[in-house]
């Protein structure tokens, strides 16, 4: 019972925003992130991918549908427009300077984005905030921002974007899914 | 390598490149079992990984002269083999033909059958490109920049896949 | 952990040889394809073929080059949809265990 009436608050939450009538969705949805090199000169392991629309158009066309992990990301990539990922982890644990995404931050304070989540857990210091800039119908841009102590990554997509879709995909594409940390 | 096995190796293979057949059959057995082993790793079923054997050593003998060295060889050989595997497991994966023989055959130490075995299993239900990764690194001992290059893969892509995978086994294995 | 789990992995993918029998035919079938292909080299129109291959080979180094860009981008969208649905994901279960401490979601 409890465990549903948190995803009845979850789905809530998610249509919610989804259908926040935003009319200055006009401004670009598409958040071009930076490439962070002062993070990456620190970080053991650094992930940077930036793929406009054609880099999109190309790696769809790669996407075999008759294999069950390229299928799904055929759907999931239908209707975006750009996906930027920066994703660095730590040998020991680092605070990630707030200078470093103070850009970021002032971009997202603009009135077509909406914070739609926010968390901090002090059990393992982990901070994790999903922006999102929609219509009346689509979220247009999404951009999430996990924060550990080991590990910073920021995503940014926009386009025609299907929340459920992306979030079921883990585990079904060439990269295992991770062991749940909680 | 000393200066006089790599004269050998030179030797030998510069034979096999002039079409001695008995130095190009004693190429394939010192060379078979890196092959073999890659393709029952990755696809999991003994008649797969012989089909898959005999079509890298054939695929071999017709590229020979586009190979300068031995080492240039090996190398081909695995990148073939590896590559053919996971278009073989993207098209049609075989179905396993199971770990018991496997075991018998893999096991010096009886002590170790059962978590060997188990490793194996969770490795051979990896995706491809990660199964790819491990196998890579942990059969052949390769380091990531060896292994990017073999499956042209980003570096970090490499990484990230060599990452989650070692993440996921511990969490399956515990 | 991951050290003895590096050395169990090492230990349990030791490469393995195949059956005897396997070593044998295998040999046997690579002479088979080897005496097919010198029987296709010895075709009069041998000549021509090379030089149509030449122009192939340029042509066919550009569409590799193609290729590979194609897998470069292939390989970063996989990895950067499986990011992205695991920072889902944590996010997820963040909202899902604020909400089982304090009755009420997160943000």
């Amino acid at each position: 019972m409890k465990r549903a009436a948190r995803s009845v608050r979850w789905r809530m939450l998610w249509a919610a925003s989804a259908a926040a009538c935003l009319s200055s969705v006009g401004l670009s949805a598409e958040l071009r992130l930076p490439d962070f090199d002062s993070l990456r000169a620190k970080a053991s392991h650094s992930v940077v991918i930036s793929l406009d629309a054609d880099m999109l158009r190309l790696a769809g066309q790669f996407l075999d549908p008759s294999d069950p992990g390229d299928a799904s990301a055929r759907v999931a990539i239908r209707g975006l427009k750009s996906i930027f990922v920066r994703s660095f982890s730590f040998e020991k644990p680092y605070q990630v300077p707030s200078a470093e995404i103070a850009t970021l931050r002032s971009q997202l304070a603009a009135p077509h984005w909406q914070r739609i989540v926010q968390t901090h857990s002090e059990t393992d210091h982990s901070d994790v905030d999903i922006y999102l800039a929609a219509d009346t119908e689509h979220a247009q841009g999404l951009v999430i921002i996990v924060s550990e102590p080991r590990e910073f990554t920021v995503v940014s997509i926009s386009g025609a974007i299907d929340l459920a879709r992306l979030h079921g995909l883990e585990g079904h594409l060439g990269v295992p899914r991770l062991p749940a940390t909680r | 390598m000393n200066a006089d096995s790599a004269e050998a190796c030179a030797a030998s293979w510069a034979a096999v490149r002039a079409g001695d057949a008995a130095a190009f059959a004693g190429f394939v057995r010192e060379h078979q079992r890196m092959v073999y082993s890659l393709g029952l790793r990755m696809l999991r079923n003994r008649a797969a990984a012989e089909d898959l054997t005999q079509e890298v050593f054939i695929q071999l003998h017709e590229r020979i002269g586009t190979l300068d060295t031995a080492i240039h060889a090996r190398h081909w050989l695995r990148r073939v083999a590896v590559h053919r595997a996971i278009d073989q497991l993207r098209r049609r994966p075989p179905s396993s033909t199971g770990d018991d023989v496997l075991a018998l055959v893999d096991e010096h130490d009886p002590g170790d059958y059962l978590l060997g075995s188990r490793l194996r299993a969770l490795v051979g239900e990896l995706p491809p490109d990660p199964r790819a990764v491990v196998v890579l690194r942990y059969q052949e001992d390769m380091d990531p920049s060896e292994i990017c290059r073999t499956l042209d893969m980003p570096l970090n892509t490499v990484k990230s896949h060599l990452r989650r995978a070692l993440a996921v086994l511990r969490e399956r294995l515990s | 952990m991951t050290h003895d789990l590096e050395q169990e992995l090492r230990r349990a993918l030791q490469p393995v040889d195949p059956s005897p029998e396997f070593a044998a035919r295998l040999l046997t079938g690579i002479a088979i394809a080897r005496d097919r292909a010198g029987a296709v080299r010895q075709r009069w129109w041998r000549p021509t073929a090379l030089a149509a291959s030449v122009v192939l080979a340029i042509g066919l180094g550009f569409l590799v080059y193609q290729h590979q860009q194609r897998e470069r981008a292939h390989a970063q969208l996989l990895e950067a949809l499986a990011i992205t649905s695991h920072s889902l994901d944590r996010a997820y279960r963040a909202v899902r265990w604020h909400g089982s401490d304090t009755g009420e979601h997160g943000g």
